[in-house]
């Protein structure tokens, strides 16, 4: 089945929403999820999943510290921070925004 | 950007290594988890390009362009460090040019470029004018200074000064000052301002006025500890004067005075006590807004020749010749400045052209080298391109290897200019040191530094853009590869040889004959002997009058004679190669034309001596007798002349017993003694003696010769002026040898720069004669080794590697030596004795240059003994 892109600008909203769903999620959990939720509709490229997440961490929206997984293992969890959450709130709102604008354009209804 | 994630990125960057691991680490945990659902290549197909995407996280944190600088940087530290020798090489080689180009610029800019510290500089000019002593007329060809200076419409200002010297009273010694005596428009003329208290008032300037002084800064500070001027005296030649103002640090003109006395228009005696013989003046006037120098030349001379009062025939003609000598040199009025930097401009202007030169020879070998370098990085660039490099990536690697090595060459540079500096120092003019400071200024400093990054960037692109240009595949494949770019190269290189070679005989030639001229110097003939003898200055107060002063300088002299180590003392008004200025004279032998004495351009001087001082100086008699002990202490109608003198006079006779005119007396020949050498510069000079007796000494000099070779002789002559009259100055005591030294060393400093400059020159010819023989080895290796294997022996090899680089020199040296030809001609002023166009200097450095060369050639080109064809074959 093809998987349709992630529109551009939005990935690190999905991000944050995962983050905000889930307390700790490491990088490939965050992948996992997106695609999960999605239905499979979106596939995560891990070649744009990482530079989101430093972007994020570096805009202070999220943090992130190593820890074990269930299998023991190593990896890097990351957690929402309370002006990732704000940032997410902003971020829905204008992606709403938007897709009504479009909507109403294409006179479509969106579910909400 | 707010603060937080200001402070997050810092934090970052500081930990960036770390955190580069921790995401390759993470980024691979992903991989695995991945390839756990869909096996392992699917993974690692899924993922890409980690290296990539690593870099694009790292984007993220915003510090690419510092990263990739850090890391080029470090590259080409790494880089730097490993080809040890040659980067060495390269930044000697950038730090000798950039520090002589900087040293002389410095040097030539502050004697020629840099405005005069006064005024408006451009306004001041300098005139031959003279203030006239009381009660006596000017000479038909002298202006008078008080009728420029009421000139007003040419010049704002018009002032005199001269430099002499004074003793000052000091209690336990004394001691000798400068004297800068002006008329008191003087500190006005040059915009100078007193840093404490006043300057000179008119009225002081009138004969009978005030007297009054001006400290400099130094002297201030020296002897009179920075004290209040208020109230506060100094005593010149025990005449009292009151301090009335302080210069400023900055001032000290002219010569370094250590103080200012007013100059009287006209002059009286009390104001002539500073000079020896006569007043050496200089006239310096502020020209009027909007008046030209030639303007005012044109103007002065008409209004000079209208008011001229010539008085018969005689002055006709001394004013006729006059007007046209004025002609001649281009008018009345000449720049101040031109007239300051006089004496010097010449080598200072060879030094800037050898400077010029040696930087040339520097970029040569600099762009050889790294010319050579690239040729053999060709390799290393392919493989980096096809690992995905990008070509903007590689230029800036190579291009911030080059900007380092560069810089090391700028800082380097920059300590060799100030090294360089301290010696520079004896090339300022005398009237100018104190003024401009020979000092590496920021212009300067940012010339070196914006040259050694122009020649980083113009060095490391060229060889850069040649090889990323080619088909990266190629070069891998390829071994050294024939094509056309490697023969251009190899051409382009072995043109730089030849133009190094050929600016390096330039500078060699023009060393070789400063090196001459100063061995001429050296071994010239003095007409005096200059080892053994200690001389000194007696310099007496206006209140010792004639006799007293007479008196002192024979006691000293019968003291010295006393000791059992002098072998003999005399007195003389100057000393041979001690003098600075002289006043010619002219003498009249019955029988003998003016005509004639003009037409040899043989001048004339005069002298006052002692029998003592021919024979403490060894000056040779020729014929007849030297001055006897009455002619030594009372006035005789005696005189001595030299062979010149005899020559010319009486060429046919002996002049013994003759008899000439000389200032009014009739004299008569009793004796004729060798050519002495007052100064270097000079032609041959007729000289006149006259004894002691009845002399009237302003200054006088004392010689003596010891029996032992010491410095001690200096001490006892000393010693013994003390033991006469404690109170009596005496200065420049100091041996003959000492004496004939300082005459020499400016040429000598000159000669020692130059040798300098033509050594290096060398120095780098042959390095880039060996860089080159050295990496054509390199690159032909797999040629050499075929011939080998084809039955070339070693020496076979060798010749083929020299004969090319033999070629080249010969056309260089060839190519130089033609131009040293025709440009000796700029050392004309600087040659003593010896022809520009030397014949051993024109044989001797070819022969060095092909020497050198072929030693550069054949030290590498012996490796080829080493080259092992079965290596070649197998390394395909």
């Amino acid at each position: 089945m093809s998987h349709l892109e992630i529109p551009s600008g939005t990935l690190d909203m999905l991000v944050l929403q995962m983050l905000n769903r889930n307390k700790q999620l490491h990088g490939f959990e965050i992948a996992e999820a997106i695609e999960r939720v999605s239905a499979d509709v979106f596939r995560v490229e891990e070649g744009s999943l990482y530079p989101a997440l430093q972007r994020l961490l570096i805009k202070g929206y999220v943090s992130a510290e190593w820890g074990r997984t269930a299998e023991n293992r190593r990896a890097r969890y990351y957690t929402l921070l309370p002006a990732g959450k704000k940032q997410l709130a902003r971020e829905v709102k204008s992606y709403e925004q938007a897709s009504s604008a479009i909507a109403r354009i294409l006179q479509l209804r969106l579910a909400t | 950007m707010n603060a937080g994630e200001l402070f997050r990125r810092l934090k970052l960057f500081v930990r960036r290594d770390r955190m580069t691991r921790e995401l390759e680490e993470e980024m691979r945990i992903h991989q695995e988890l991945r390839a756990e659902r869909v096996g392992p290549e699917a993974a690692h197909r899924r993922f890409g390009n980690t290296t990539s995407i690593q870099q694009q996280s790292r984007d993220a944190w915003g510090f690419r362009f510092l990263n990739d600088f850090a890391d080029d940087a470090g590259f080409a530290a790494r880089r730097v460090l490993k080809q040890r020798s040659v980067s060495i090489v390269i930044v000697a080689v950038m730090a000798v040019g950039i520090g002589a180009t900087t040293a002389m610029f410095s040097a030539v800019d502050a004697a020629l470029l840099r405005p005069l510290p006064f005024d408006r500089p451009e306004q001041l000019v300098m005139l031959p004018a003279q203030v006239g002593r009381e009660k006596s007329k000017l000479y038909a060809d002298q202006i008078s200074f008080t009728e420029v200076a009421a000139m007003r419409d040419l010049f704002t200002q018009v002032a005199a000064y001269g430099v002499g010297g004074l003793n000052l009273a000091s209690a336990d010694h004394p001691i000798r000052l400068k004297v800068g005596t002006v008329t008191t428009e003087f500190f006005s003329v040059l915009g100078a301002q007193a840093a404490r208290g006043r300057l000179f008032a008119p009225e002081e300037g009138k004969p009978g006025g005030a007297n009054v002084a001006v400290l400099s800064d130094g002297l201030w500070k020296r002897e009179f500890g920075s004290r209040s001027i208020a109230g506060l005296t100094i005593t010149l030649n025990s005449r009292v004067f009151d301090v009335v103002g302080v210069m400023p640090p900055s001032f000290s003109f002219p010569e370094q005075s250590d103080v200012w006395i007013p100059m009287t228009v006209p002059l009286t005696s009390a104001s002539f006590e500073p000079f020896r013989d006569y007043v050496a003046q200089t006239t310096i006037a502020r020209l009027s807004g909007g008046v030209s120098t030639a303007a005012a030349s044109t103007q002065l001379l008409a209004r000079v020749q209208r008011t001229k009062v010539l008085r018969n025939a005689k002055d006709s003609t001394r004013n006729a010749q006059w007007v046209a000598r004025v002609q001649e040199i281009g008018g009345l009025i000449t720049p101040f400045r031109k007239v300051l930097a006089r004496d010097r401009t010449t080598p200072l202007y060879v030094l800037l052209g050898a400077t010029g030169l040696l930087l040339l020879i520097a970029c040569a070998n600099v762009t050889n080298l790294l010319l050579a370098q690239a040729a053999v990085r060709r390799r290393e660039i392919a493989v980096r391109q096809v690992l995905g490099a990008t070509r903007f990536r590689i230029l800036r690697q190579l291009l911030t290897e080059s900007i380092l090595l560069s810089w090391c060459g700028a800082l380097l540079g920059i300590l060799v200019a100030l090294g360089a500096l301290q010696g520079l120092q004896a090339f300022m003019p005398p009237q100018l040191l104190g003024l401009s400071v020979v000092r590496i200024d920021w212009r300067v400093l940012s010339f070196s530094i914006a040259l050694s990054v122009v020649s980083g960037i113009v060095f490391g692109l060229y060889p850069a853009f040649g090889s990323t240009r080619r088909d990266a595949s190629e070069s891998i494949k390829g071994g050294d590869g024939h094509g056309t770019t490697a023969e251009r190269s190899g051409r382009l290189r072995q043109t730089l040889v030849a133009a190094e070679v050929a600016l390096s005989v330039l500078l060699l030639v023009g060393a070789g004959i400063m090196l001459r001229s100063l061995e001429k110097m050296v071994t010239r003939d003095l007409g005096v002997s200059t080892t053994d003898v200690g001389t000194m200055e007696l310099a007496f107060a206006s209140k010792q009058k004639g006799p007293e002063r007479f008196r002192i300088l024979r006691e000293v002299v019968e003291r010295l004679d006393a000791m059992p180590e002098i072998q003999a003392a005399g007195i003389s008004k100057t000393l041979p190669l001690a003098t600075a200025g002289e006043m010619l004279v002219g003498i009249e032998v019955p029988g003998v034309t003016e005509e004639r004495i003009r037409s040899s351009g043989i001048i004339m001087n005069e002298e006052f001596a002692s029998s003592g001082f021919f024979q403490a100086l060894q000056i040779r008699l020729v014929e007849g007798r030297l001055f006897n002990a009455s002619e030594d202490v009372a006035p005789s109608k005696s005189a001595i002349i030299n062979s010149t003198t005899a020559k010319l006079y009486w060429p046919d006779t002996s002049p013994l017993g003759r008899t000439f005119f000389m200032s009014g007396d009739t004299l008569i020949v009793i004796g004729v003694v060798a050519d002495v050498v007052n100064h270097f510069d000079e032609g041959r000079v007729a000289q006149v003696f006259h004894p002691t007796g009845g002399t009237a000494f302003f200054t006088a000099t004392i010689v003596a010769r010891s029996n032992r070779s010491s410095n001690a002789t200096v001490g006892q002559m000393m010693e013994a002026v003390r033991a006469v009259d404690p109170a009596q100055p005496v200065f420049n005591a100091r041996m003959m040898e000492d004496v004939r030294d300082d005459s020499i060393a400016p040429r000598r400093a000159s000669t020692r720069f130059l040798t300098i400059f033509a050594i290096i020159a060398l120095s780098l010819s042959s390095v880039g004669v060996y860089a080159v023989v050295s990496y054509g080895l390199a690159q032909r290796y797999r040629e050499l080794g075929i011939r080998s294997a084809l039955g070339a022996t070693g020496s076979n090899l060798m010749l083929l590697l020299s004969r090319e680089m033999v070629w080249t020199a010969s056309i260089g040296v060839a190519v130089g030596l033609a131009g040293a030809w025709a440009a000796a001609r700029v050392l004309e002023r600087l040659a003593y004795g010896v022809d520009v166009h030397d014949t051993m200097t024109f044989v001797l450095v070819p022969a060095t240059l092909f020497a050198a060369t072929l030693l550069a050639t054949l030290v590498p080109a012996r490796r080829v003994f080493r080259v092992n064809p079965s290596d070649v074959m197998r390394a395909d």
